[in-house]
């Protein structure tokens, strides 16, 4: 334990950020011209949930699994090359995608309320930063278009997004069961993960 | 690609060439552009090793990038024509060693590597699995040196790596720490074990290993490999924001990096040093250090102490 405590986050990193930024770049080009699609279901999930049938928000839920699927597919499958902890953080979002399919088999799905509280305010301002103020920040800070991170590619977008819909949603608890409180865990977890890892790699290099 | 024949290439040197100079891959002791003899240092079975090798932690860590591996190629092309031989790496370094293994057959030919790589697993009963493995990465049928890794579990992995050692399945053994960790057991192990190597962070702004674990290898006949000579970079960089001194031009040393490594390798119980880059300039700098007068004991001190004033 002594010699495990004498070590600093920026020890354990296995990488440098040049290639986790590849990463993106070369999922960009793995998926395109696939963006459209991702964008247009993207657009599709935010519709289905801001609509009021049950139905339209039982997809809107599956469209959200959807991305988390795909990003602990795509993304995890990419990073667990460079990062050996790479299958664990896939389990957690392959974890989330189940709990999201299970919204919207067995739960309420997705419906998104109107922004009244801070709550919600405080959901659509994340929701909005995910799906696109998040992607173009890393453009603007010079990372080249073609390693733009997106929502239902990259992890942190996805997470971003996420916790603002989830923000946003009714989502009444199920007897004992803190619904949002639950599916909002995995998603924290995660940025508090990423947190860690962009500041090992910025105070590494 | 079969690990090259140290004896037959020792007696081809030696015939060839004249120098007496022991094993020293490709180049056989001699920059193929300048002429000038390379640092080597002998190893505890007689034969030379070139005293700068490389490391590939994070370095050579890039996966699948087809992009990456080309890059790292080149880094590793350079090295070798350098006249470099000893790559260490480890399966905790991600791909690292898939990495290499590609890069070596991209170079083709008979790339005279040095395989040091390490068994990084607290299962006890996998060492030969691990060196196994090592050798598929690496596209080797032997490793030269394997390594337990951080002393995870030690006593087993070294048990089994002397045993391979005595079936002729590896060439040397030895043990690793980094960050200064663990140097009570490490100086125990080089006391009690049969061991070929030890590897421990060593460089000019951390000189701990100088105080038991350099003389202890010099006694007991041990080779000493100095990982982090650049502390991860951070040493480097902190140099490079200051000229380089005028002495030590007239010393005969060319830059930052031929400074830093040629006061480690210049230390007569260190064996080699490796450091790790992803670029081929930084690789030629490194390179430097190969060649030219080493230190003497005075000027070591005052590099000291100019680095300490920096």
């Amino acid at each position: 334990m002594e010699t495990w405590l004498s070590y600093r986050l920026a020890d354990l990193l296995m990488f440098s950020p040049a290639i986790y930024a590849r990463l993106f770049e070369r999922l960009n080009e793995t998926l395109w011209p696939g963006h459209a699609l991702l964008a247009a279901l993207s657009l599709a999930m935010l519709m289905l949930a801001g609509s009021r049938t049950g139905v339209a928000h039982r997809l809107a839920a599956g469209l959200l699994a959807f991305a988390w699927g795909g990003v602990a597919w795509g993304f995890f499958g990419l990073y667990a090359e460079i990062n050996l902890a790479a299958p664990w953080f896939a389990a957690m979002f392959a974890g989330q995608t189940v709990m999201l399919l299970m919204l919207a088999a067995i739960g309420p799905g997705l419906a998104l309320d109107r922004p009244r509280q801070v709550r919600h305010w405080l959901g659509l301002g994340l929701a909005i930063w995910g799906l696109v103020f998040h992607p173009l920040a890393w453009w603007a800070a010079g990372r080249p278009l073609a390693g733009t991170e997106l929502f239902a590619v990259a992890p942190d977008q996805t997470a971003i997004a996420t916790i603002g819909l989830l923000l946003m949603a009714r989502l009444p608890r199920r007897g004992r069961l803190p619904l949002r409180a639950i599916l909002l865990t995995l998603p924290v977890a995660w940025l508090l993960i990423s947190a860690l890892t962009w500041w090992a790699l910025l105070t590494a290099f | 690609m079969p690990a090259p024949d140290l004896s037959r290439r020792r007696i081809l040197q030696l015939a060839a060439a004249g120098l007496g100079a022991g094993w020293l891959p490709v180049t056989f002791g001699q920059d193929k552009s300048a002429g000038r003899t390379v640092i080597t240092r002998r190893l505890p079975d007689g034969h030379d090793l070139p005293a700068i090798g490389m490391g590939t932690w994070i370095t050579f860590n890039v996966g699948s990038d087809p992009e990456a591996r080309a890059g790292r190629t080149q880094v590793l092309r350079t090295f070798l024509e350098a006249g470099g031989a000893l790559v260490d790496s480890s399966p905790m370094y991600g791909s690292a060693e898939s990495v290499i293994g590609h890069a070596l057959d991209e170079i083709g030919g008979d790339p005279s590597v040095f395989a040091a790589s390490k068994v990084w697993t607290p299962d006890g009963d996998a060492t030969a699995e691990q060196v196994a493995q090592s050798e598929r990465r690496w596209g080797l049928e032997r490793m030269d040196l394997m390594q337990v890794h951080n002393l995870v579990a030690w006593e087993a992995h070294l048990e089994h790596l002397l045993e391979m050692r005595e079936e002729g399945r590896l060439r040397f053994v030895g043990i690793t720490t980094s960050h200064g960790r663990r140097h009570t057991d490490i100086e125990r192990i080089m006391r009690d074990w049969p061991i070929d190597f030890v590897q421990a962070s060593y460089s000019l702004a951390n000189r701990e290993a100088e105080d038991r674990l350099l003389p202890l290898a010099e006694e007991r006949g041990i080779a000493f490999i100095a990982n982090r000579p650049f502390q991860g970079g951070r040493l480097i960089d902190r140099v490079k924001r200051h000229p380089f001194p005028v002495w030590a031009r007239e010393a005969g040393l060319a830059n930052w990096a031929d400074f830093l490594l040629k006061f480690l390798i210049a230390h007569p119980a260190a064996t080699c040093a490796i450091p790790a880059t992803s670029r081929v300039e930084h690789m030629r700098e490194n390179m430097t250090a190969l060649r030219g007068p080493l230190p003497d004991e005075a000027l070591r001190r005052r590099m000291v102490e100019h680095v300490q004033e920096l």
